[in-house]
């Protein structure tokens, strides 16, 4: 079991390094004047002086290498446009918790709410709360979210009397900003566990448990719910990457001061080393959840299949 | 025959398929004795499985009884309030064709009727333990739980043979073979201690060599625990190593029913002889196997006279005019045939199934009965 | 008892209905009947036919039914529209009688759905961006499915690129795409060219799997395996006999892409990175929509686009599941 972790653990690993890399050389393509605040007004050799002492000069394998022992030093370059000459990740650092926050709160409330909600629907399969739920799923995944958090703001801060701009400090201004970035995530988690759900229902199992005379919820929560939930694992890393992104509009739409409206604004102000920090960030983040979900499918499942995710034929 | 248990009464049974209605059991009449041991032996399609999952009320979403009654006897003043519930020369009863709600069958399901079903290698949940699953029947039916759950399980492991039961307890399906898992899934069945153990084809799944193994445990757990065994199959040598009686479906009804010496020396209906004929251990060398021709009827479509007298070469012109009633050749064994009638012309059974009296006697005609 | 002669119970007499006696008179009813083996084969013929139980299905579904209908209506009339007399165009600013620009104007007579604040008819506006974001994500859908489909083949039916794929696969994956996507808009300046590609190089890899996995199941049916030992090529089984099969699975992403490229596009818009102001699109009018949603008398700017934008996701939403849920041959019950 073990040896099956640390394997998928360095597959997680090569593929940030993997993410790292693309990511990197990306950005180093984007235009010179992300370097430099008056770009306008400088001359050719004061350019040419600045890359080499940035050493965007050199060739991108060297740029490379680089990067990555500074990586290790914590060391994320200097914000040049942002934030004059301070280091990246001192920036960071400030906006870090309250994104975490606002993420960790989202995904529980998601699970809070999706989980259940999925699990109802399964039971009344083809009743009205089923067909209640499926239209509010369909609403939600087909909808863009950037088109719904828009509505949420707009009649959420009218009907409930809540300021526009967020205050940390006071929890009702957490209330909407919290829904918003749920909502994608609670209509993913109640479609797939009630389908897993109504899967699992089908199987031989579930008709032996009944002939043995279990109940119906007996057979509803510990057969059927235990076995769907184990794949559900697999979900995790998924909805980390939807809160991930769902984070960047949500923040900068509720002037919230954590990691995703600083890319935004990074990105205007067109300053290439902080959205490199900012990225490589995300895709930490990304790869967290791929771990945390590798992690719980060992716990869950005792089968354990070495071809989970990705490889397997369904 | 001993006293009555279960009695199936003119069962009809219909599913909806495809908008269309297929007519699966067209009136069935059986009756269950206590402690025998009865065969249902039918080709696939002839109606045994879904007559059974009507014991338990595990008919699929798109069936339901249409009409006819299913009366279990010896519950006593337990379900009186049950719907359909009655008295009659038997006894008490309920009838299980009335009930209406899944909580209905609660009380009936495990403690009075189980059933093993087919395949052993889909039916134990893969993520529990198979000493859990165990114990699970224990607690719901035995009101057992902790340390005398765990060693009654160890028990019942003991008693269908699996070998280190102590360690089996903890293992998963999947770290078993498929006898194995079998066993397991009869000792569920014997922990929820029930009246009637229902069959459904439980050697089908498996080896020839385990085939025998498992005869022989069920057997044993009949004497031992007393059980009134129902045992659904096709194969025949199955069917004389086990049965005390048979009875053999076709297109949804029962065409003959008899102790199992009368079926298999004494069979009446055209269509136990073809099936008796099919035996390939009486087929002689260099010779064409028996076979029957045609295939059975298609029961979207009503069925007039008797079901197999399109496939009988013998069969008689009233035969697919109207259906034969039962015919009583002894107190125990009656056959759906209009050859007992008396204004029948006497025809004689295949040549063929004298072979079968003189298999019955050999050693090597041992085989033809699964061995003992 | 012996086996071959008669019962020594004596045998009963069963009543036979009167009508049949009367007809056939006993001696003929006991009188052995011929027999004739075609009359002994009842097995009716199957006339199963999939792509007509495919569409029975769909068609039991009303909602999608309806929906595909509305759909068709809006896709042929955001094309026809511009050709309709009293359109205006959508850059163009209309003018009052005393020459200032008529902006942010209810809906009235002239202007259906009234103008924005610079003054532009949104009723036009409103179409136009339609038709512009609804290339997009057909585009997008298109792209995707010509290269998805070509790699899954090969990835599923080439065993040797199967690992190679499968582990290139499982890293891709965990890209985000939208990262990808702020970043290739990034660097390769907005346009419709530009947020078709980036979108595109990215959703591909969903439909490869998609399609590898069905390849997988049919790979070794037996009349694949048929196929290969005759020496059939390995081009000819992939189109003949491997694709037929993936239709249902590709329409359904196909369908479900689209909804998606549409959203990346309203939400690249809002980051700033989306289509220029000249080029009318749904995210281009949500975003101006979004300025002046605070003020109830103007938000009708931000809920006309959105409005058709709802319809249009949901319709390719319910219609693609709807679609693959017909297709499954389990349903066809």
């Amino acid at each position: 079991m073990l040896k099956y972790l640390a394997k998928r653990v360095a597959r997680s690993l090569l593929t940030l390094f993997f993410i790292l890399t693309i990511v990197f050389v990306l950005v180093r393509q984007m235009p010179i004047e992300g370097y430099f605040p008056n770009f306008e007004k400088m001359t050719p050799s004061q350019i040419e002086n600045g890359l080499h002492q940035m050493g965007l000069d050199q060739p991108m394998t060297v740029q490379l290498a680089n990067f990555y022992k500074g990586l290790l030093h914590g060391d994320l370059g200097v914000s040049r446009v942002y934030n004059r000459g301070k280091p990246v990740w001192d920036i960071l650092k400030t906006k870090i918790p309250i994104s975490i926050q606002l993420g960790s709160l989202s995904i529980l409330f998601s699970m809070l709410v999706g989980l259940p909600m999925g699990i109802h629907m399964a039971q009344r399969k083809g009743k009205l709360p089923d067909h209640l739920g499926t239209a509010f799923i369909v609403l939600i995944q087909a909808v863009p979210a950037a088109v719904y958090y828009l509505f949420i703001q707009l009649y959420g801060t009218e009907l409930m009397q809540i300021k526009l701009r967020f205050d940390p400090g006071d929890w009702r201004s957490w209330i909407l900003p919290v829904l918003s970035l749920s909502l994608g995530n609670i209509a993913y988690y109640a479609m797939w566990i009630r389908r897993y759900m109504v899967d699992e229902s089908t199987k031989d199992y579930v008709q032996l448990a009944r002939i043995k005379g279990c109940n119906g919820s007996r057979i509803m929560f510990r057969h059927i719910f235990r076995n769907a939930f184990v794949p559900m694992a697999q979900y995790l890393p998924t909805s980390f990457l939807n809160t991930v992104i769902g984070s960047i509009y949500i923040e900068s739409l509720w002037s919230i001061k954590g990691m995703g409206g600083l890319l935004v604004d990074v990105i205007h102000k067109q300053d290439n080393n902080m959205i490199l920090g900012i990225v490589l960030l995300f895709a930490c983040v990304g790869i967290i959840g791929l771990i945390l979900g590798d992690v719980l499918m060992v716990l869950f499942d005792p089968r354990i299949s070495f071809t989970k995710k990705g490889g397997d034929g369904a | 025959m001993g006293k009555v248990i279960l009695s199936v009464r003119n069962l009809h049974v219909s599913f909806t398929l495809r908008g269309r209605e297929l007519h699966a059991l067209r009136g069935v009449d059986l009756d269950v004795a206590d402690g025998e041991s009865l065969s249902i032996v039918g080709e696939s399609g002839s109606g045994k499985s879904v007559l059974n999952k009507n014991f338990i009320g595990l008919l699929d979403q798109n069936g339901r009884i249409t009409s006819g009654e299913i009366r279990y006897y010896g519950m006593g003043d337990k379900l009186r309030h049950y719907p359909g519930a009655g008295v009659d020369e038997n006894g008490d009863y309920i009838d299980l064709a009335a009930f209406k709600k899944n909580e209905d069958w609660l009380r009936i399901r495990g403690s009075e009727i189980c059933m093993i079903p087919q395949d052993p290698m889909t039916s134990l949940n893969p993520l529990k333990s198979v000493g859990w699953q165990i114990s699970e029947a224990l607690m719901l039916h035995r009101g057992m739980k902790g340390k005398m759950a765990y060693e009654e399980t160890i028990r019942i492991l003991e008693d269908v043979r699996i070998d280190n039961p102590r360690r089996r307890y903890k293992q998963y399906p999947h770290e078993l073979s498929g006898g194995m898992r079998q066993r397991v899934v009869i000792a569920i069945a014997i922990a929820c201690n029930p009246r009637i153990l229902i069959c459904d084809e439980p050697t089908t799944a498996l080896d020839v060599t385990v085939q025998a193994q498992v005869l022989h445990l069920l057997r044993e757990l009949k004497e031992k625990y007393r059980l009134t065994i129902i045992f659904i199959t096709h194969d025949l040598g199955v069917v004389a190593n086990v049965a005390d009686r048979v009875a053999v479906m076709y297109a949804g009804d029962i065409v003959e029913i008899g102790l199992v010496d009368e079926i298999f020396y004494d069979p009446r209906h055209p269509y136990t002889w073809a099936l008796l004929s099919s035996l390939p251990q009486l087929g002689h060398r260099g010779e064409e196997l028996y076979a029957i021709q045609g295939t059975p009827p298609n029961l979207f479509q009503e069925v007039t006279g008797d079901a197999f007298a399109a496939r009988n070469p013998q069969a008689l012109v009233i035969d697919s005019l109207q259906a034969p009633p039962f015919f009583d050749i002894t107190p125990t064994h009656r056959a759906k045939t209009w050859l007992l009638d008396k204004r029948a012309p006497e025809l004689s059974p295949p040549e063929a199934l004298r072979k079968v009296r003189e298999l019955g006697k050999t050693p090597e005609g041992g085989e033809a009965h699964g061995g003992s | 008892m012996s086996l071959i002669k008669h019962p020594q119970v004596e045998r009963l007499e069963a009543h036979v209905s009167e009508a049949l006696t009367k007809e056939l008179g006993e001696k003929k009813l006991f009188s052995v009947a011929p027999f004739s083996e075609e009359h002994a084969e009842q097995t009716g013929s199957s006339d199963y036919s999939y792509w007509r139980s495919t569409f029975r299905a769909f068609r039991r579904h009303w909602v999608a039914m309806g929906l595909l209908v509305l759909l068709l209506a809006i896709l042929i009339f955001t094309f026809i529209q511009p050709y309709l007399p009293g359109q205006f165009d959508p850059n163009a600013i209309a003018n009052a009688e005393n020459g200032l620009p008529l902006k942010n104007q209810p809906a009235d007579s002239v202007h259906w759905l009234g103008t924005n604040s610079i003054g532009q008819d949104l009723w036009a506006r409103v179409w136009a961006g339609t038709r512009n974001s609804l290339i997009i994500g057909i585009s997008v859908a298109l792209i995707e499915a010509a290269i998805g489909i070509l790699v899954g083949i090969l990835w599923g039916y080439v065993r040797q690129l199967d690992f190679l794929l499968t582990e290139l696969y499982n890293i891709l994956d965990n890209i985000p795409t939208t990262i990808v996507l702020i970043l290739v808009s990034f660097l390769l300046r907005p346009g419709m060219s530009t947020i078709i590609f980036a979108l595109s190089i990215t959703g591909w890899i969903g439909m490869a799997r998609f399609v590898r996995n069905q390849v997988l199941i049919i790979r070794d049916r037996d009349y694949n395996v048929a196929s290969r030992t005759l020496g059939t090529s390995t081009w000819r089984i992939m189109t003949r006999n491997l694709l037929p099969y993936l239709v249902s699975v590709i329409m359904l992403r196909m369908a479900l892409s689209i909804p998606g490229a549409i959203g990346s596009e309203v939400f690249i818009t809002y980051i700033g990175l989306g289509l220029p102001i000249e080029v009318c699109s749904l995210g281009n009018l949500i975003n101006e929509g979004r300025k002046l949603m605070m003020s109830p008398n103007l938000r009708y700017q931000l809920i006309y686009p959105t409005i058709i934008l709802s319809i249009v996701t949901v319709s390719f939403y319910i219609i693609g599941n709807a679609f693959s849920d017909a297709a499954d041959p389990r349903n066809h019950l």
